[in-house]
């Protein structure tokens, strides 16, 4: 059953086995596997129930409806823009759809360095496995791919760089390419299509939305539940809400959960709750094309180059290209300058191919709070990191002149424009500095890391926390280190993996 | 405080005893707006106007920031801040108005330069060496563009069809 948080009035209290927080990759896992283990189950989201008729594929609406702060977080600096989403699917609801296994090798290190047991790549082999059968996910045929991962392709083939096509979760695409905007023909097989009503359809499970969860009730040793606000489409709160459950699955993201964890005064004796965040920080470079490329149309990144990426443990080959394209609003805001000369920019847009960087970084932030309770990501992208997304910027524009571009532009605050392998020396680590050029990251991760040290993680590696009985992070937050590829299948993958935990305790206790 | 927050509000406080309104003016308008001060709508007129410059003489022409109503959009559009946030704007908007013209040597208010000296004040912002400053400048470009071109009538010009809900092409996989 599903109740929407702005129908509710007065004080509302709930029993249940269990209560999951957000409904995104990892919410919507943790939901319908604790329902389908037959136990009652109340999830809270705080954004709105949305579907494709809802979504109307116009950034000034959906960027409100489907996005954290409306597309607006950013870092602690506002030099690193993250995108985060909100409602039910979380972020699911607006990926592209990408979806790439961990990379074993960092399965392996967190095993070796970080005290993560049961995770290796033979425990996960199955549950990925399992998750992609569920979330029908497939390579995305050469037919299909768009004159934007086209241009990708040939810029990989003409330099004999590696890369290659890239698989997806969606069925019925009708290449649309708004899938940032949310799908209006339900093509996605996200949380929201796939896992949200098989939780619901088992009879077991109740989903609040427009319900925001302000503290997790607990008595420093084990959980008693939550306490929550809903709030009317305004954001007015129209209701309190208490849900008393034995077990607390947190999976409100990267930053939602440590946010919440902050609010609830968790016991934290080794200070290392929000500790470990990572943002995957890109930035993009735009090639001119004499012919049309119409990147907005088609389904996007199709086609990666991995050129510059290996998860060796001391690598320095830690940048990933993939193509990306954004609708007017969102090009606008990024392309360098202002007035005419941004505006003759603004004219080439359909004969723009666009490629971002994206760094799996080592530089570690913090989630933290700010006065009224807003998560603030205190992270700032160090020099070896700067020095991945110059590489990953250079490795781009090569690629793009490769593919054709007459000139790639640099969308710096003083902009570069790149014309030959002479003009590639100016790009440099400097534009990894604040303010340089626009940074936005899509992936945050980390902030109640997993490992079975409690000096050195803030869940165990069954995902419950290490102080609080029956408090479970599962989620974006539990990655010990950047996975350096697109994570929902990661996140999908550990859901179910560790939510027998949490099944466990709930019918334990 | 974030870190901008105490840049700006170091820069902007000491302004704060500025008359940056004018009461009759100021009344009917301020009756409509959401979240803006009438002075910052202006302000926020000002800024789309030399952010976007439209090129209205070219073969697809754009519409002029005023036309398609961008200072209004931006009013509702801050309204859903997070209160942090429009805190930094307040200030940024109140330093925009005063401080910013001073580092041309103007010391009149930046609503009242005229255009080639409000893009030279806009031009200095975006290259500031204060970070804080330059991600000032973005997120006011940010605001602008989000006012202007999500507009349709913008979309012509730059070959953008527009959104397709319906059946689109292709079959599907
Ligand atoms: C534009 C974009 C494109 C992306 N593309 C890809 C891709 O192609 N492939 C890929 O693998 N990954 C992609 N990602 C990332 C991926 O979608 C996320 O990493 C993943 O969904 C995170 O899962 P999660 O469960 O940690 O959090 P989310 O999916 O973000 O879900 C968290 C949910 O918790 C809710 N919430 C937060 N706080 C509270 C609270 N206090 N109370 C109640 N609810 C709360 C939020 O509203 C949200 O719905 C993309 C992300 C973005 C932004
Ligand atoms: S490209 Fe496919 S998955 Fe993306 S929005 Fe369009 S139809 Fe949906």
């Amino acid at each position: 059953m599903i109740r929407r948080g702005r129908d509710l009035r007065g004080d509302v209290v709930l029993d249940a086995d269990a209560v999951v927080v957000g409904t995104g990759a990892g919410g919507g896992m943790a939901m319908r596997e604790l329902a389908r283990a037959g136990l009652d189950v109340v999830a809270l989201e705080a954004g709105g129930h949305h579907g494709p008729a809802d979504f109307d594929q116009r950034e000034e609406s959906m960027l409100p409806m489907l996005f954290e702060e409306a597309g607006a977080r950013t870092t602690h600096d506002r030099a690193i823009r993250v995108l985060q989403g909100r409602g039910v699917g979380g972020s699911t609801v607006h990926n592209t759809n990408l979806c790439k296994r961990t990379p074993p090798e960092l399965l392996e290190l967190w095993e070796r360095r970080h005290g993560v047991s049961g995770c290796g790549p033979a425990d996960l082999a199955p549950v990925f496995d399992e998750v992609e059968r569920d979330l029908s996910v497939a390579e995305i045929a050469e037919t299909l791919r768009n004159p934007n991962n086209r241009v990708l392709e040939r810029g990989v083939r003409a330099l004999g760089v590696r890369g290659g096509p890239l698989r997806h979760n969606r069925v019925g695409c009708r290449q649309s390419g708004f899938c940032e905007l949310g799908c209006a023909y339900d093509a996605k097989q996200n949380s929201l299509k796939v896992l949200v009503p098989q939780a619901l359809a088992s009879g077991r499970a109740t989903l609040l939305s427009d319900t925001r969860a302000d503290r997790i009730e607990h008595d420093g040793d084990g959980v008693r539940g939550v306490r929550a606000t809903a709030c009317d489409a305004r954001g007015a709160e129209v209701a309190s809400v208490t849900v008393r459950a034995r077990v607390v699955v947190l999976a409100a993201s990267a930053t939602g959960s440590a946010a919440l964890a902050w609010r609830s005064a968790l016991p934290d004796p080794h200070d290392r709750l929000g500790r470990g965040l990572h943002l995957h920080p890109g930035a993009a470079v735009a090639g001119v094309f004499d012919e049309r490329i119409d990147g907005f149309a088609g389904i996007p990144q199709s086609y990666e180059c991995t050129e510059w990426l290996d998860f060796a443990e001391a690598s320095d080959r830690r940048v990933w290209i993939t193509t990306v394209f954004a609708h007017p609003v969102g090009t606008a805001a990024a392309m360098p300058g202002f007035g005419a000369a941004h505006t003759a920019l603004m004219r080439q847009y359909p004969h723009l191919a666009v490629l971002v960087a994206m760094v799996h970084d080592r530089s570690e932030g913090r989630v933290e709070i700010d006065a009224e309770g807003f998560p603030v990501l205190r992270y700032t992208l160090g020099l070896r990191d700067r020095e991945q997304l110059a590489t990953g910027l250079r490795g781009g524009a090569r690629l793009l002149l490769a593919a054709g571009a007459r000139e790639v532009v640099v969308p710096s605050a003083t902009p570069l424009r790149v014309r030959c392998e002479a003009d590639l020396d100016a790009i440099g680590p400097w534009l990894g500095e604040p303010h340089a050029m626009p940074l936005t990251a899509v992936h945050p991760m980390g902030g109640m890391c997993l490992g079975d040290d409690p000096h050195a993680s803030v869940v165990a590696s069954t995902g419950e926390h290490h102080q609080v009985r029956g408090l479970f992070a599962l989620d974006a937050s539990l990655f010990p280190t950047s996975i350096g590829v697109p994570p929902q299948l990661s996140i999908y993958a550990f859901a179910r993996h560790l939510a027998r935990h949490a099944v466990e305790r709930a019918r334990a206790r | 405080m974030s870190a901008v927050s105490a840049t700006l509000g170091a820069l902007a406080g000491a302004l704060s005893w500025l008359r940056v309104h004018d009461a009759g003016r100021d009344a009917a308008l301020g009756a409509r707006l959401v979240a803006l001060a009438p002075w910052e709508h202006e302000l926020v007129r000002h800024l789309a106007r030399r952010l976007v410059a439209p090129d209205v003489d070219a073969e697809v022409p754009l519409p002029s920031t005023d036309a398609v109503g961008v200072a209004d959009f931006v009013d509702r559009w801050i309204a859903r801040m997070r209160p942090s946030m429009r805190r930094d704007l307040g200030r940024l908007f109140r330093y925009v108005e005063h401080v910013a013209p001073l580092a041309i040597g103007h010391a009149r208010p930046f609503t009242t330069l005229d255009e080639a000296s409000q893009d030279r004040a806009l031009a200095a912002l975006a290259a500031s060496p204060v970070g804080d400053l330059r991600a000032g400048f973005e997120g006011l470009k940010a605001l602008v563009a989000m006012g202007y071109w999500r507009d349709p009538r913008t979309w012509p010009a730059i070959g953008y069809p527009g959104p397709i809900v319906g059946p689109a092409k292709g079959e599907g996989e």
